[in-house]
């Protein structure tokens, strides 16, 4: 009998078990609940938080406990006892806990009308690799604690750093201990797909090597775990495991040495130093001088540049209201390519709309100009290669009505055709 | 003299300072039925799980079909059926799918499935579901799922833990029918009658040392005190008196019949439970 028949035996096996067990089922199928009570969240960042919180909870929260019930029960040295390997059990454990990460993700992308989610590659390569990476570390949990009670403390704290991880990291990137901290990569990995940001497709890689590790890493520790010399090789795990964590930060530390003191992710500190080295920017609109101005989130991944105004009103936030500007910073991998890239993508992107693409020459910089609806949104943005940077300029134009929207568009028109806006390197 | 099928030399296990196994020697021949006798925590478990590769002993060796379990667990397994002391069953599941679940992952073919169920008497509980069945009942899939490749050495671990008598008498049946067609059977149980009736040879150990060693009826023998009680009356009283059987037995007997009217001789027959007694000294280790 061959290893994918075992597997698949212990996987029709919970498949039975849960369908029989109205608790494991009820915790398993939980996630559905959260996704009828947040049903219709659109295109924002609640429906990406919905589609991490599924995957962890699942993954993290429902494989752990899924394992520890049969590790209670006994059955699982039973198994064991069989010509199924340690291993097998463990990708059998894993395949069942995707299959239901996976089908109630995709609950959750109908439900939310984001079927153009289907069609992005990169967003479901980055969904199955996050949860599988979450259904690994719910192994790997579920080996470890010895009933419900122990994991049901660790995994809420797991799953927080899965779901909230790139906000933790990015807070605490100033630190010389926690650039290290994968999380960053894992968590907006999965979010940006979600809302379909192109921009994010690189990180992939990130995630598929966390996915990578998670699987060696799990499939060692289900091997010592159910291997017959526990004992005398724990303090040699031990060992092995504050000796790779110190390697890790003190790697980390190295790396971060020059940038320990800026509290900003990766990005951040590198359109920190473009920006404040090269851009500035002034431009005219509906008879007014805007100023811009730079601001620095140490929670946003790039640069915005907002511009004070006595006809602009503050809302509630302290945050201008009206026309908002920005400017990101990107590498630009080659200008040619990268330019056909970006206009294939707006052109296939089925929640972009794009109305018109033009290539513009402003001073000595040329600009690729996209006008097109996102989100409800008139969005008009100007891109241009230069130095191996590729520099986006946009103006949202909020939906407040066809009247408000006309006015917008014939002011955004004027600015843009006449060229009414200067953006020079200091 | 029949070939070894596990043989174990010097085997002990330690945890940080505490011996559970203490250089324990032992072997199974062929088609043998050993019992394994101890108190809780002697070390009886610890010995099975040696036995089936789960554990690595600290010193000593063990051969299981001429493999040594703890070096490759999988080389023995196919020719070991277990049944731990835990009811390991999927509740939610029938009988049926229970031992289906085993014979697939033996690669067994389908046929099997009902052979076993009527070997374990279970053929009108084939559809129930494991959470309604009684303790007795769900030893017994324990012992169909142990079974489904048709092992070579059966291991035990307290079978009728916790059973009524019905239900324990019924596994024994089982067990004897299962030695009867051959089958290497190793039992571990602190139910002394059960052993009595169905091993070949017990092996007593406390405290992680095996302490005695035979078959039933030598440590019987062995431990008798041959003695014979006399019940005899004398004066309107019942009285009883222990005799040694020995050059003074008979006219003692003699002398005690001249006096008043004897009513019962009994010979004092040694039980198992008392060499445990005597051997283990009747606490848990």
């Amino acid at each position: 009998m061959s290893s994918i028949q075992r597997i698949a035996t212990v996987y029709k096996k919970d498949v039975y078990w849960v369908l029989g067990n109205f608790k494991l089922l009820g915790i398993m199928l939980m996630p559905i609940l959260f996704i009828i009570f947040f049903s219709q969240t659109g295109k924002g960042a609640l429906f990406s938080f919905i589609m991490v919180f599924i995957n962890a909870f699942i993954g993290i929260f429902s494989t752990s406990y899924l394992i520890i019930e049969e590790k209670n029960k006994g059955t699982l040295l039973s198994l064991l006892t069989t010509p199924l390997k340690s291993f097998e059990l463990l990708l059998a454990k894993f395949f069942f806990n995707l299959t239901l990460c996976l089908l109630i993700s995709l609950l959750a992308i109908v439900v939310n009308s984001r079927l153009d989610l289907l069609v992005s590659p990169y967003a479901l390569i980055n969904l199955a690799l996050y949860a599988g990476l979450t259904c690994f570390v719910g192994c790997v949990v579920g080996m470890f604690f010895k009933n419900e009670q122990e994991m049901s403390i660790v995994a809420p704290i797991l799953m927080f750093f899965f779901i909230f991880g790139d906000i933790v990291a990015k807070t605490a990137s100033g630190s010389a201990y926690f650039p290290f901290f994968p999380d960053y990569h894992i968590t907006q990995v999965i979010k940006n797909p979600m809302s379909l940001d192109a921009n994010y497709m690189p990180h992939t890689f990130f995630n598929l090597l966390y996915f990578l590790i998670a699987l060696v890493s799990a499939t060692l520790y289900t091997q010592f775990y159910f291997s017959n010399n526990r004992e005398t090789r724990v303090s040699k795990t031990l060992i092995g495991m504050i000796g790779f964590f110190t390697l890790a930060l003190m790697v980390s530390a190295l790396i971060n040495k020059d940038e320990s003191r800026q509290r900003l992710d990766p990005q951040g500190r590198v359109s920190q130093r473009f920006v404040s080295k090269y851009w500035s920017g002034r431009f005219e609109f509906d008879g007014n001088l805007w100023e811009m101005q730079k601001i620095l989130d140490t929670t946003a991944r790039s640069v915005f540049v907002m511009h004070p105004s006595k006809q602009v009103q503050q809302n509630k936030s302290g945050r201008p209201e009206g026309i908002e500007m920005s400017i990101a910073l990107r590498p630009a991998e080659k200008e040619e390519s990268t330019k056909l890239k970006r206009y294939q993508l707006f052109r296939k992107d089925p929640r972009r709309e794009l109305l018109s693409y033009e290539t513009i020459q402003h001073k000595t910089h040329e600009f690729q100009k996209f006008i097109y609806f996102h989100e409800e949104k008139l969005i008009i943005l100007l891109e241009s290669f230069c130095s191996e940077q590729l520099l986006q300029i946009s103006l949202d134009v909020e939906s407040k009505g066809l009247t408000s929207l006309q006015t917008y568009w014939m002011h955004l028109q004027n600015l843009l055709d006449n060229q009414h806006f200067t953006c020079s390197r200091n | 003299m029949l070939e070894k099928v596990v043989e174990v030399q010097g085997l002990s296990k330690s945890y940080g300072d505490f011996k559970a196994l203490d250089c324990l020697d032992f072997f199974i021949r062929k088609g043998e039925c050993l019992g394994l006798l101890g108190s809780n925590g002697a070390g009886k478990s610890t010995t099975i799980r040696i036995l089936i590769g789960q554990l690595k002993p600290s010193q000593g060796r063990v051969q299981v079909m001429g493999f040594d379990p703890s070096l490759d667990p999988k080389s023995v397994h196919p020719f070991i059926g277990y049944t731990p002391d835990t009811q390991a069953l999927y509740d939610e599941f029938t009988v049926e799918q229970n031992i289906i679940i085993f014979c697939e992952l033996y690669g067994k073919r389908d046929g099997l499935t009902d052979k076993i169920i009527q070997q374990v008497q279970l053929e009108d509980k084939r559809k129930e579901k494991v959470k309604n069945l009684s303790k007795g009942l769900r030893q017994r899939v324990l012992l169909a799922r142990a079974l489904v490749h048709e092992p070579k050495i059966v291991i035990l671990d307290e079978p009728t833990s916790g059973l009524d008598p019905n239900s324990a008498e019924t596994i024994y049946r089982i067990l004897e029918d299962l030695k009867n067609a051959g089958a290497t059977i190793l039992l571990t149980t602190h139910l002394m009658n059960d052993v009595d009736r169905l091993c070949d040879r017990i092996i007593f150990i406390n405290k992680g040392v095996k302490v005695e060693e035979g078959t039933p009826f030598e440590l019987k023998r062995k431990y008798s005190d041959d003695k014979i009680e006399v019940c005899y009356e004398l004066g309107g009283q019942t009285l009883t008196e222990s005799l040694v059987q020995g050059a003074d037995f008979l006219p003692r007997l003699q002398q005690l019949e001249e006096q008043g009217q004897i009513l019962s001789i009994h010979s004092h027959e040694v039980k198992l439970e008392d060499i445990f007694i005597h051997l283990v000294g009747g606490g848990e280790s």
